[in-house]
């Protein structure tokens, strides 16, 4: 151990101790005092004075005695302490004597990050320069992509999508409109495709389906309907001009007038 | 011969008519009707014919023969087969079928039906005497001959139904051969 620290020591001691003295002659001197003073007020009292009077002076004096008592350990409780600390190493102290784990164990760290105010500590943090120091690359050539995949469970996640309502939000028309129908079309392979179709088997299938006699006959009683109303029409118009002629000929007032209103 | 579409008579006019012709059919259309109802004639007289020789292959397969019936036999047959059906189409509906075809109906003076007496001598007066029908053409009211004589009418029926009957100026339904 070296010298000057042994000498600073010493010295310390040697403080301590003066003060200590001062301080134990500072707190006995107002009991001696008040010893005295109750000794003599104690005599007073036995020659024959008033009780009620003695009483009176002792607590006056006690609570001079208290007052200076209090005075005098504020005034050099601090100095000892200081004086203390100066000698003693206090880290070492706690380090020896208080079980730091007891004491972390009683932390009740919960309330204690309730208390936190995580906004304003986050508002004080420079997120830039943190994220500027991240090297992501390196972190994100740690991450194992394929497990992380391995763990998703996609059927589960794809039942909880609400496929309608993504339908409707879907605007088809500006998709469609986007399109180029002539682009798709030109890129069809519309001869495989015909290729690939059973176009016998579709006719038989349509004709099957369809009640083609019913259409034929509905068809030609439609032709025929229409056929008679035009002959009965050019009918009833020869028969006019007819009429018309023949009036004409045998000079009638109503030659021209119609058949038919 | 058949003269299927009718001929007027009476002079008198039926419901919805006038006394100058109004609703009345004309020469065209009932000679296009009449020649429908020949052609019709024809196509029974023809059936007739078959029947008969289907009915004789039947009866004498073995000695079968198609039958030649002459020119006079197949007039007659012809023409009673035109009576019947001219008599039987405007005694009960007024229309034949060249009648309902060409939208026209054969009534009697007050409209009604011909009845059968009236229709047996209209239809006999229209095979034996077929031109009587072109005095429609010249007639005012356009009345053939034989409308003139048996008091009927002939007049225009466009509804679509060509086998409504018309009676006493109402009608009635009722289909016909007309139809």
């Amino acid at each position: 151990m070296p010298d000057e620290y042994l000498g600073g020591v010493g010295d310390a001691a040697l403080g301590a101790g003066a003060a200590v003295a001062g301080l134990v002659g500072t707190l006995a001197m107002p009991v001696l005092t008040a010893a005295g003073a109750v000794i003599s007020l104690g005599a007073r009292a036995a020659l024959g004075a008033s009780g009620e009077r003695v009483m009176a002076e002792l607590a006056d004096r006690g609570a001079q005695v208290r007052a200076g008592l209090e005075h005098a350990v504020r005034a050099n409780v601090r100095r000892l302490v200081l004086a203390v600390v100066d000698v003693v190493d206090l880290t070492d102290l706690v380090r020896r004597n208080v079980d730091l784990d007891a004491l972390a164990r009683g932390i009740d760290v919960d309330a204690v990050v309730a208390r936190a105010d995580i906004d304003a500590v986050v508002g004080r943090a420079d997120l830039d320069a943190v994220v500027a120091r991240v090297d992501l690359d390196a972190v994100v050539a740690r991450v194992d992509v394929e497990a992380i995949i391995g763990r998703i469970d996609i059927d589960a996640i794809v039942a909880k999508v609400d496929v309608d309502a993504v339908a409707s939000r879907i605007d088809l028309d500006t998709i469609a409109a986007r399109l180029d129908a002539d682009a798709v079309v030109a890129r069809v392979d519309l001869d495989a495709v015909v290729a690939r179709l059973d176009l016998a088997g579709i006719a038989r299938e349509v004709i099957d389906e369809i009640d083609l006699p019913e259409i034929v006959r509905e068809s030609t009683r439609t032709l025929s309907l229409e056929t008679v109303r035009g002959l009965r029409a050019e009918g009833m118009h020869a028969d006019d001009a007819v009429a018309r002629f023949v009036g004409r000929v045998f000079r009638r007032p109503d030659a021209g007038r119609p058949a038919l209103p | 011969m058949i003269a299927g579409s009718g001929q007027t008579g009476s002079g008198q006019t039926g419901p919805g008519q006038t006394g100058s012709g109004q609703g009345r059919a004309g020469v065209v259309t009932r000679s296009l009707a009449a020649a429908a109802d020949g052609l019709v004639v024809v196509l029974l007289t023809a059936g007739v014919y078959l029947a008969l020789v289907a009915a004789r292959f039947v009866w004498f397969p073995l000695a079968f023969t198609w039958p030649r019936p002459t020119t006079p036999v197949t007039v007659v047959v012809a023409g009673l087969i035109a009576t019947v059906y001219l008599t039987v189409a405007w005694a009960t509906t007024g229309r034949t079928y060249g009648a309902g075809l060409l939208g026209v109906r054969v009534l009697g003076r007050r409209g009604g039906p011909l009845g059968w007496a009236r229709a047996t001598l209209r239809a006999l007066a229209c095979i034996f005497f077929p031109v009587g029908l072109l005095w429609c053409a010249i007639s005012p009211t356009r009345r053939s001959v034989q409308d003139l004589l048996l008091g009927s009418v002939v007049i225009y029926e466009l509804h679509p139904d060509p086998g409504v009957r018309v009676t006493g100026g109402s009608r009635d339904p009722g289909a016909g051969p007309g139809t």
